[in-house]
């Protein structure tokens, strides 16, 4: 048994030593960056190599051991030899590289989706304190003249507090809760604008479910309110429609005012990070679009497809 | 003290007049709802104080200090705005922040100096040295005493205004500013300057019959020729 044993321990260990040996090489060398144009050609050299050295080891313990024998320099013996070595040394190197191909590549993805969430989560809407001091401001005065209307309007604020906090661990919502921020926001404003605001809502029931990312409808109306009807001495009138459209659901935002583009800022950081929100969750088939309708209103226009 | 309270949104008025109940020397004349309301109301009540809010429809509370030719004191109100609040780190102004704390009102109150004798300004409607005037160059904004400012000098349809190491440009005529200004504290130098004639150092004479008038700091005015003789006039017993 054990002189049966020796040449399969001995042929153990010129492989184990081998292999170690190549993957440091392929490391120190970082062949894995490599495009696999240069990878093959230097592999493939590398590998005869190798087997010749197994070969030549091979030889070498043979001789030491007096298992030599004088047909073990035959170009038959070389050739076949070095033929076997290569072809263990090529399975070893093709589970090596699968291997560690995988590895890379679902760890690059694991990063690209890791930043992802990064950037949405500074992306995310975060509730303007001036809008909150305000409505804090209107809720005290409400105090004295009308109680009871102070009570309900602590819970809109209470309401859009709460729903900030939870949905910034959300990526996306239903376009009910949505549509519920987005009126107790509203509630909050018409306290404040009192007869200048004006709201309409118009929804299709079948988008109530379609995912939306949160707080993202509540930003555009707070945009149509900020840069509009809060400029008119008169104010003026928001409303939100959607529908469904072949395949996708538009979400329709109306306000007075009138739409400046300026071209050396571009468009607010409120549309910027909404767009940006839109690309990094749907990808292409999201869009949002921002024109002047007519002569006093605005027209929001998203489009998400109803099913992510 | 005769105060204005002018507010877009008619509880924050109303709250801010239940919080001046506690304060018997303010007097409110009465409120405006936008700048132009507010406009009229100034000129027509000269209050000593407004409590301004600074985003309204129409102009804001800035645009609105820059149609003033003399401000009064102004306490700005403002729920949160780093960007209008910043603007004042120039020079000392009292705000307050809405929701409006008694407190802060309080100290706000007693902070505010005893109003000038109103006899004054309605003998002089002209500005002199004691009034105030506001004004804004880009995102930066002043009120400057009028003591404090040393020169006007004319560049297109602005003015330069030089006071301590500032010039900012306000959009105006030299000529209409002439008008405005008193003429015992101000004197029209040239067709492009018109000096403080308290910062006034030494005159030297000049070319052409002219006078070159050293202001305290090292300014140089040059006094035409044409306005050289008032001013000796001016300036002699």
């Amino acid at each position: 048994m054990p002189v049966m044993m020796l040449p399969i321990l001995t042929e153990s260990i010129y492989f184990f030593f081998i292999t170690h040996i190549s993957r440091k090489l392929n490391k120190k060398m970082e062949w894995l960056k490599r495009p696999t144009t240069e990878l093959v050609p230097k592999l493939l050299l590398g590998i005869i190599t190798l087997s010749i050295t197994v070969y030549l080891l091979r030889i070498g313990v043979s001789y030491l051991l007096d298992l030599y024998g004088s047909d073990m320099l035959s170009s038959i013996n070389f050739l076949g030899n070095v033929m076997a070595n290569a072809f263990v040394l090529i399975i070893w190197a093709s589970i090596y590289f699968t291997f560690h191909y995988y590895e890379q590549s679902t760890q690059s993805l694991k990063y690209e989706v890791a930043m992802n969430e990064m950037k949405l989560n500074q992306l995310k809407a975060q509730i303007n304190p001036h809008f909150i001091f305000n409505a804090l401001n209107s809720i005290r005065a409400l105090v004295d003249e009308e109680p009871s209307k102070s009570k309900t309007a602590i819970n809109h604020l209470s309401n859009i507090l709460r729903s900030s906090l939870v949905l910034d661990k959300k990526k996306l919502t239903s376009l009910k809760e949505e549509l519920a921020t987005t009126k107790d926001y509203l509630a909050l404003e018409s306290i404040r604008f009192e007869e200048r605001l004006q709201t309409e809502f118009n929804i299709d029931p079948e988008t109530e479910n379609v995912s939306v990312p949160p707080m993202m409808l509540q930003t555009l109306v707070e945009n149509g309110i900020k840069h509009g009807i809060s400029k008119l001495k008169g104010g003026g009138r928001v409303s939100v429609r959607s529908r469904v459209d072949l395949g996708r659901m538009i979400l329709e935002i109306r306000n007075t005012g009138q739409y400046q583009n300026n071209g050396i800022k571009g468009p607010g950081q409120g549309l910027r990070n909404s767009r940006q929100r839109l690309e990094l969750i749907y990808g292409e088939s999201a869009k949002l679009e921002i024109i002047n309708e007519n002569k006093n209103t605005v027209l929001t226009t998203v489009k998400i497809p109803l099913h992510e | 003290m005769r105060a204005l309270i002018i507010d877009d949104e008619r509880l924050a008025r109303k709250e801010l007049t239940k919080l001046l109940e506690d304060f018997p020397e303010i007097e409110i004349l009465g409120e405006a709802a936008n700048a132009d309301e507010a406009f009229e109301l100034i000129n027509s009540l000269n209050p000593d104080l407004l409590f301004l809010d600074i985003q309204m429809p129409g102009k804001t509370g800035f645009e609105l200090l820059e149609m003033l030719d003399s401000v009064p004191k102004v306490i700005f109100t403002t729920a949160y705005d780093e960007y209008a609040l910043k603007a004042f780190e120039v020079n000392a102004l009292d705000y307050l922040l809405k929701p409006i704390q008694l407190d802060r009102l309080n100290e706000t109150i007693t902070k505010l100096e005893p109003p000038k004798p109103v006899a004054e300004t309605e003998t002089e409607p002209k500005l002199g040295l004691h009034d105030q005037v506001f004004v804004k160059d880009g995102d930066k904004c002043w009120f400057v005493s009028l003591t404090d400012i040393r020169y006007f000098e004319s560049d297109g349809n602005y003015i330069k205004v030089f006071f301590e190491n500032f010039k900012p440009m306000i959009h105006k005529s030299l000529n209409a500013l002439d008008e405005k200004l008193n003429d015992r504290d101000f004197f029209r130098a040239s067709r492009k300057h018109i000096i403080n004639l308290s910062w006034v150092e030494s005159i030297e004479p000049w070319f052409n019959g002219g006078l070159m008038v050293k202001l305290k700091g090292g300014d140089k005015v040059e006094v035409s020729r044409r306005q050289a003789a008032k001013f000796k006039e001016k300036m002699s017993l």
